[in-house]
């Protein structure tokens, strides 16, 4: 199969896999398409949204429509990291009382961590090896977790009451997070009709996990024009109030800017949404695109932001514009 | 894996063949904004120094307005072709026309042929072949400033038709210059002849006489402030180095200053003034009969001084010449200035009858900004003939102790008293000290043949042979130590020497030498 046929076949695989969400998730296009660029991109995510949007719908649907081993662990505050990771248990073999590495819930394709920031820090932790690595560590062994693997975390925004905000590692380790919004009326009812009556979307198989990884692989080789590439590093680097190019409201809103993990996001969320729309190439518009779900958990907001109830997003599509038009 | 580069393929071909055709585009849209701004910086510029050459005198301001917008699309043209588009700036600009970077990719990825970048190659050319080039890079045009722009052209243009009173004084100002500049050069050229011509002790003796009658001329045109400045300085050099050069024994010098005094033989008034001091030494020709034939034959073509001379030796053969002599030997020439000093010559000798002197020369009457008036009476020692010379001097007050040099002379019989009367130039300034020329505060004027304000061009000795009574002279215009400027003045002065010529015994010569003078002056 040649190269052009490959990828056309991925973008075809992909469109399905959008297609089969949709019979389960009514609306959030944006977001579904968000979370396949992620899948491609060979990252984790992060949903934000208020209960009941369909959060963890929406992850079980992915996984179903995948073909991939999915595990769910609810965080709650009295989890324990081994509960995450896994633990080894002292069992009996011909006899003997042997050591035995007994997996957690973490030792799947698709994990989703459930209300994240209900568990603490600790907790938290746990995740940080497997998120970057893709490994677990207990006691002096390491395992491997399968590929490809991916956590879906979700949090709620609102309720602050019980709750360990994540730490910057941790988020870091996020390649986007994805805010949802509240459906539309006309969503809204076509939930409504999904969701109440006895009609039960059937959802069919359409990519596994070898064909998830020939596309990470594939993905890596879109070329990226070099004022492309400056135009996404003067974003992440903007993202700095320390530094001297930075705008003014970045100077007086961020405390902190993104890393260089913000940057390899970028490009390959932005290699993976060119893909997608059947180019060969990356172009500013992707990069736009991609810009606020990699940078808006990376920057942290200072007192001001936070006193004047100044929403980081605005910010960084301030910045964004102000480095489009300096390009 | 590390990629080999190839050569550019055929589809690099195809995308920098497409590529060129933007780069044409986009200089062409460069360059409608470009003379848009340029031609309107251009206007602007050209308006206002229209607007200001309405009110201040700017020479020419039509022609650079003109040369200045010119000018501006002179710029625009060499600013674009300065500032060249390039293959990658021509990739941006489709780009950003909703090619998505597929151009400027494809240029990063040129001579790469392998997966990727051959795919995208294929589809840029794919993309390109569907690019409608009009459509997608329409050529926009900045109508709001080429409106603005003819707007302030139409504005330009009326004020180039707008006449002031600046712009006439602009072209006079040009043509002063010009003038003044034309006789620097002629200047100094002659300086630079003079200085080859300066090849002995006595040429250089005279070379730096008139080198200094060129330094003077030269100061006056720098301070000249119109046209008539210029030609009053022009024939004050000529006068002074016509009387410089008469007296010149170096030919070598007179040729080279010849260039200056066109008309003039110069040569021939040497060699005049030469024979005219021989006969005078001979025949016992009056010095002041003798100056006023050197001041004649400077008028005279060379004929016309041989004839004089040849009249004169004859009426030495009888003896002394006398003025009737000298009267007859002018008369007998058909020169017009030849023949006004034969009547005043004869006017002299008739008012010498009347045992009154009046001014043989016709001096002139002070110069608008300050003048004085001097009288003198001289009481001459009769000879045996009974004729007597008479000198006088005047001193003129402004106020301060400003001289004045009269001439006069008379004859008298009998008692042998004469009187004269002069004009002199008063010389002295508010502060009693000698008036230095300034801009618009007077000048000295110098009539072409006359001689002024100096001793030595008085007849007779000074407190000689004369017994000489001073009457005070009388306040000049300036009197008070006012500084008039010339065009207020000029009328008070002209009425004043206009009743003064008719009220005293001047000979009718005279009268229109004075005349004319003012005259002059009223017509510029």
């Amino acid at each position: 199969m040649s190269g052009k046929e490959n990828i056309s076949k991925i973008i075809d695989n992909m469109n399905a896999c959008g297609q089969e969400i949709a019979k389960a998730i009514i609306g959030q296009e944006e977001v579904v398409h968000e979370i396949m660029l992620a899948i491609l991109a060979d990252g984790n995510v992060l949903l934000e949204g208020v209960p009941g949007l369909g959060k963890t719908q929406l992850v079980k649907t992915i996984s179903k429509v995948l073909d991939l081993s999915f595990s769910r662990i609810q965080f709650t505050p009295d989890l324990m990291p081994a509960d995450v990771t896994g633990t080894n248990l002292i069992i009996k073999e011909n006899g003997n009382n042997v050591f035995r590495f007994e997996e957690g819930p973490v030792f799947a394709n698709i994990v989703l961590a459930d209300e994240i920031n209900r568990a603490t820090p600790k907790t938290q932790a746990a995740m940080l090896e497997a998120m970057q690595e893709k490994t677990v560590t207990v006691g002096k062994n390491t395992y491997p977790l399968p590929s490809p693997y991916m956590v879906l975390a979700t949090q709620n925004p609102i309720e602050n009451e019980g709750t360990y905000p994540l730490p910057e590692a941790q988020l870091d380790r996020f390649i986007f997070k994805i805010n949802m919004e509240f459906p539309t009326l006309n969503e809204l009812k076509r939930i409504m009709d999904v969701t109440v009556t006895n009609t039960k979307p059937v959802l069919n198989h359409v990519l596994n996990g070898s064909d998830i990884i020939e596309m990470r692989e594939l993905i890596r080789d879109i070329p990226v024009a070099d004022a492309v590439q400056e135009y996404a590093l003067k974003i992440v680097l903007g993202t700095h109030p320390e530094l001297a190019g930075s705008p003014d409201s970045v100077k007086k809103y961020f405390m902190a800017g993104a890393s260089p993990r913000a940057a390899q996001a970028i490009f390959l969320t932005a290699k993976a949404r060119a893909l997608l729309d059947g180019r060969y190439n990356v172009s500013f518009d992707d990069v736009d695109a991609v810009a606020l779900p990699a940078l808006r958990h990376r920057v942290m907001a200072g007192f001001e932001a936070v006193s004047e109830g100044v929403n980081v997003d605005d910010v960084l599509k301030e910045l964004v514009k102000e480095v489009k038009q300096v390009s | 894996m590390e990629r080999k580069k190839a050569g550019l393929t055929d589809l690099d071909l195809k995308i920098e063949g497409f590529l060129k055709s933007v780069i044409r585009r986009k200089t062409l849209q460069k360059w409608i904004f470009c003379t848009a701004w340029c031609g309107l910086v251009a206007v602007i510029l050209a308006l206002v120094l229209n607007i200001l050459a309405i009110f201040v005198p700017v020479y020419n301001a039509a022609t650079y307005g003109w040369i200045i917008i010119l000018a501006g699309f002179v710029v625009s043209f060499i600013y674009v072709a300065v500032r060249r588009t390039s293959m990658y700036e021509a990739a941006r600009y489709a780009d950003s026309a909703g090619l998505k970077e597929r151009l400027v990719t494809s240029i990063g990825c040129q001579g790469y042929d392998d997966g990727f970048a051959g795919l995208l190659k294929e589809d840029t050319i794919n993309e390109i072949n569907r690019f409608d080039m009009k459509f997608r890079l329409p050529l926009k045009y900045p109508w709001k400033r080429y409106i603005i722009s003819c707007i302030l052209l139409c504005m330009f243009i009326v004020c180039i038709f707008i006449p002031s009173q600046a712009k006439k004084d602009a072209e006079l100002i040009h043509k002063l210059a010009m003038q003044a500049k034309e006789a620097k050069e002629k200047m100094e050229e002659v300086e630079k002849l003079l200085d080859k011509a300066a090849d002995n002790e006595l040429a250089k003796k005279e070379a730096a006489k008139i080198k200094k009658i060129l330094d003077e001329a030269k100061k006056e045109f720098n301070e000249a402030k119109n046209t008539n400045d210029i030609k009053k300085a022009k024939e004050r050099l000529e006068s002074k180095l016509k009387q410089e050069l008469a007296e010149a024994d170096e030919k070598g010098i007179m040729k080279a200053a010849q260039q200056l005094v066109p008309g003039t033989d110069l040569e021939g008034l040497a060699d005049f003034n030469k024979k005219l001091a021989e006969l005078a030494k001979r025949s016992g020709l009056k010095g002041d009969l003798s100056n006023e034939l050197k001041s004649v034959a400077e008028s005279l073509s060379a004929g016309e001084m041989e004839e004089l001379l040849k009249q004169l030796e004859k009426a030495s053969r009888d003896g002394k010449i006398t003025p009737d002599e000298v009267a007859n030997a002018l008369s007998g020439i058909e020169n017009s200035d030849a023949q006004m000093a034969s009547a005043t010559i004869t006017a002299s000798n008739q008012e010498a009858g009347g045992a009154q002197g009046s001014s043989a020369s016709p001096s002139p009457s002070g110069s608008p900004g300050a003048s004085g008036g001097g009288g003198g009476s001289g009481q001459g020692n009769g000879n045996g003939s009974g004729n007597g010379n008479g000198n006088g001097s005047g001193n003129g007050n402004s106020n301060g102790s400003g001289n004045g040099n009269g001439n006069g002379s008379g004859s008298g019989s009998g008692g042998g008293k004469g009187s004269g009367n002069g004009g002199g130039w008063n010389m002295g300034d508010e502060k009693g000290l000698e008036r230095k020329e300034q801009e618009g505060k007077g000048e000295v004027v110098n009539l072409t043949g006359k001689k002024t304000g100096n001793d030595d061009n008085l007849t007779g000795k000074k407190n000689g042979d004369a017994q000489i009574t001073e009457k005070g002279g009388q306040k000049g215009g300036a009197s008070e130590g006012i500084k008039a400027d010339l065009d207020s003045v000029i009328g008070e002065y002209s009425s004043e020497a206009y009743a003064k010529v008719e009220s005293n015994k001047v000979p009718s010569a005279m009268k229109d030498i004075v005349k004319e003078y003012f005259s002059g002056f009223g017509s510029d």
